[in-house]
């Protein structure tokens, strides 16, 4: 049951991201693609998160952290050197080792899930500080100003390494964001089907247990963490290419966002964050063109009401549904009784 | 090498603020022995258990497993060094399905159709394989119960514990249950906690006996049963 | 001479504004075991009733002591009604619903204010310690620290109420089979909480002005300090600043603010993995 839903979800997302990469870029406006390009590198983020809680169990408050890591590393770089796909590559190792530090401190403190998410998210709010801080030309790295509060615009772009060194045309931008997307979705998928991916599932159910059949929950906590902090990674590499790099990155209004696509889309779900992602951003910009309401109030109130009164968030509840008619059918015919189990980890 | 004892602890002590929950225990283990502890609630059982386990790191005192220390080492490196727990109440992974429970439990086995073998002839062995493929969460607790055991059991360690096993089982489930694990002491030494006389006779031939956090008394089931000390303690008044 | 007098009230009143800004927070969290993200805004709603009312006519001491702290109690005691009392217990949904709190009262304030900085002066003036001038309100933020420490330590540890409610911190059964409801308790704990924070930003108000985005300043250094300090309530919270404001404070003068920040949060998680149950505490095992 459980397999053939994930096969299907599978081929679901290979079609569409085939459709995503032959079809739609050419029959949509210029700005939609450019836009496009943001939020598919947005839904990276929130795959990253997706993974990191969903299936590793960590109330992890900082992948903003490390998607603006990522930015401001790639942005160095690219400033740096010749060739700007090597800023790309390093722009996902700087967080991954950042989150390699911060992850031993976290996960062999035996810190509680609470605590993970108040540290993570004050050394993102420290992050923004910092950044923040870094106007005047004392903060520069190379040939890169990082800028403070404005950040770094101009930052040049990825180049295809192999061609003529010509910066990516933002409909190639927008192909390989969407592949990076596919990519990282599978491998989430890979990796949740190895020995190691269902040992962390596990020790999300039950940590205790877990140690008593002797899986060190640390050592898998922190390597999934890094996992995590590499994908958001990514998104931030691809984000500084869509947008530019500024503090923002770090800054409470993403580090909330990508709560909400989490628990919006569905919590121990792949997809669920990713679609969440996508229709929030669809829908906050729009709330920024009208101006009708703050689209921070209107995030807050999603919030506030998914927690209170849809806490699987939209995904199961469409994929549970079939199943619920099937058992609602059944228990009409049968005797009634209680079909609700209203548990939750 | 092969006489050294299996498991023991010398001056073991664990004090929760003014509460000594264990109190100097000196504890031996031979290999390949079943050895049942029995004493009213609060006796320091289960704290013995926490201890040998990992999950309390012991105020004083020594616990050595095959010539090695292992106070105050992490759950997960005792485990992995061949001690099992099967819990009081049934620990399981409620998210996910019996199979998997079990598949995860065998973790020495790295080659996956080793593992997948491991885990059918398991649920054979214990009668579970109808539930394979039932969510843990969802199933009773006498089946729970067996769930868990053949999770240790898959598990495959030099040495098992067990937390009142028979706790909740059904005078069948309990015959079963005893069956089981004489069986299993052919392979593994086993530490068993339990209040159920009924159960002890039919697995036990030596027994411990805690009081108040320290060793009351040692010997075999018979004399155990026989000795006025032990019943002065069951029947609650305290040891001459 | 007098650097050293400076240097020692400095760090004195960012320990004690550091105290201040925690009670509210600490009160909740330790009492309910309530992770509130929306303190930062409690703290905003406090700034802005007392610049409101300061601007309206009201004597800035009355705005700050009392309207501040009853207005944000008020609203405090509606929240807790309407959205935390669904998730006692719960404590990660309680995280979330409160962060959408803050963001919705952000989202608010930000519709109704606009986005930029309204104050008051701050009263009293300064005095000159040597060839340093020291804020008088400074002085008096110091003070009004330690009056409601030594208050918060009578009610918890004299009266009916703090006890009733310490009772239900350690047992909620007990405490309810005593005639003390629990939701009663945390009602009014909420609230008592609630209106602390807005004292803070009533009393922060004159200083560093007020915006709807000010919270996010403070919610991270408070949840850092109250976690630190652990179980404990008064003495956790007092420690912790004590150390966590004092280093902070030191490597500001040293280096600069932002530093200070970096190194505040370096204590902390490094106190923190050797003492991950806080300085007072050994608490919280688990996930719940």
């Amino acid at each position: 049951m459980m397999l053939k839903k994930t096969a299907c979800e599978m081929l679901t997302v290979l079609v569409i991201g085939l459709i995503a990469v032959f079809v739609f870029p050419n029959y949509v406006a210029f700005y939609t693609v450019i836009s496009s390009t943001i939020y598919v590198s947005l839904a990276i983020l929130a795959l990253s998160l997706a993974l990191v809680w969903g299936y590793g169990g960590i109330l992890c408050f900082g992948q903003a952290a490390f998607f603006g890591l990522a930015g401001y590393t790639y942005a160095v770089g690219a400033f740096n050197f010749e060739v700007t796909a090597y800023a790309a590559v390093i722009a996902v190792i700087v967080p991954v080792i950042f989150s390699a530090v911060l992850g031993y401190f976290m996960f062999y403190g035996r810190l509680n899930d609470v605590y993970l998410g108040v540290i993570t998210l004050t050394v993102t709010l420290i992050l923004f500080k910092l950044a923040n801080s870094t106007a005047g030309d004392i903060y520069t790295i190379g040939n890169a100003r990082l800028g403070g509060f404005n950040g770094m615009p101009g930052t040049p772009l990825l180049a295809n390494p192999f061609g003529n060194g010509e910066p990516l045309s933002p409909h190639a931008l927008f192909v390989l964001a969407t592949v990076l997307l596919l990519l990282s979705y599978f491998g989430c998928r890979w990796l949740l089907s190895t020995r190691f991916g269902r040992v962390m599932v596990a020790i999300r159910e039950n940590e205790t247990r877990a140690e008593l059949l002797g899986y060190d929950s640390r050592r898998y906590k922190l390597i999934f963490f890094c996992v995590g902090a590499g994908i958001a990674g990514i998104s931030g590499m691809l984000f500084a290419n869509a947008v530019f790099v500024s503090p923002t990155m770090f800054s409470l209004n993403y580090t909330a966002q990508i709560l909400i696509w989490v628990i919006v889309g569905g919590l121990g779900t792949l997809m669920g964050p990713v679609i969440g992602c996508i229709v929030l951003q669809v829908i906050t910009a729009y709330l920024g063109k009208t101006g009708l309401i703050d689209p921070s109030a209107a995030l807050g109130l999603i919030l506030i009401v998914f927690v209170l009164l849809v806490p699987k968030g939209l995904l199961p509840l469409l994929t549970e549904l079939p199943d619920r008619i099937r058992q609602r059918k059944k228990l009409l015919s049968a005797e009634p009784a209680a079909s609700d189990k209203g548990e939750q980890q | 090498m092969m006489d050294q004892p299996l498991l023991q602890t010398r001056n073991l002590s664990m004090h929760f603020g003014g509460v000594r929950a264990l109190d100097q225990v000196d504890f031996t283990l031979n290999r390949g022995e079943l050895r049942c502890l029995i004493g009213p609630n609060g006796a320091g059982k289960s704290t013995f258990f926490k201890c040998v386990t990992g999950q309390l790191t012991p105020t004083h005192g020594e616990i050595v497993l095959n010539g090695q220390q292992i106070g105050g080492r992490s759950s997960s490196e005792i485990a992995g060094r061949g001690v099992g727990i099967k819990t009081q109440v049934p620990n399981l992974f409620d998210g996910l399905t019996v199979y998997e429970n079990l598949w995860i439990s065998v973790r020495s086995v790295t080659d996956r159709r080793a593992r997948d073998q491991i885990v059918v002839r398991t649920m054979e062995r214990i009668g579970i394989s109808h539930l394979a493929h039932l969510v843990a969460g969802q199933i009773a607790h006498g089946q729970r119960q067996f769930v868990e055991l053949a999770m240790v059991i898959a598990e495959n360690p030099e040495l098992i514990l067990f937390d009142e096993p028979a706790a909740g089982l059904s005078s069948e489930e309990t015959e079963k249950l005893a069956q089981i694990i004489l069986e299993l002491n052919r392979n593994h030494a086993l530490i068993i906690v339990e209040h159920d006389m009924q159960f002890i006779r039919m697995i036990g031939n030596k027994i411990t006996v805690f009081h108040q956090g320290k060793i009351l008394a040692e010997d075999e089931t018979d004399a155990i049963l026989t000795n006025q000390q032990v019943r002065n303690v069951y029947l609650g008044k305290s040891p001459a | 001479m007098d650097y050293i007098i400076v240097l020692i009230l400095q760090v004195l009143y960012s320990v004690a504004s550091l105290a201040l800004v925690c009670a509210g927070l600490a009160v909740v969290f330790g009492m309910m075991r309530v992770i509130n993200l929306a303190h930062g805004e409690f703290i905003m709603l406090g700034g802005f009733t007392t610049v409101l009312s300061a601007n309206a006519g009201v004597p800035l001491m009355i705005a700050i002591l009392v309207i501040a702290p009853l207005a944000v109690g008020i609203a405090g005691y509606l929240i807790e009604r309407l959205v935390v009392r669904h998730l006692y217990g719960r404590m990660v949904d309680t995280m979330l619903a409160t962060w959408g709190l803050s963001l919705l009262l952000v989202g608010l304030a930000t519709m109704v204010f606009g986005n930029q900085v309204a104050g008051v002066a701050a009263p009293f003036g300064s005095v000159t310690i040597g060839a340093y001038g020291v804020s008088l309100y400074d002085v008096f933020v110091i003070g009004i620290t330690i009056a409601v420490l030594v208050a918060s330590y009578f009610v918890l540890a004299h009266t009916n109420l703090g006890l009733i409610a310490r009772g239900a911190m350690q047992n909620p059964e007990m405490a309810s089979s005593l005639g003390a409801s629990p939701a009663r308790i945390y009602s009014v704990t909420f609230t008592a909480g609630a209106a602390l924070s807005g004292l803070a930003g009533g009393i922060l108000a004159p200083l560093s002005g007020v915006v709807p985005t000010m919270g996010a300043a403070f919610v991270a250094k408070a949840f850092i300090t109250v976690i630190t300090g652990g179980a404990s309530i008064l003495t956790g919270t007092i420690t912790a600043s004590g150390i966590l404001g004092g280093i902070s404070t030191l490597t500001t003068f040293a280096i600069n603010p932002v530093i200070g920040d970096v190194a505040l949060l370096l204590t902390a998680i490094i106190l923190l993995r050797f003492l991950p149950y806080g300085i007072t505490g050994r608490f919280f095992r688990g996930a719940n």
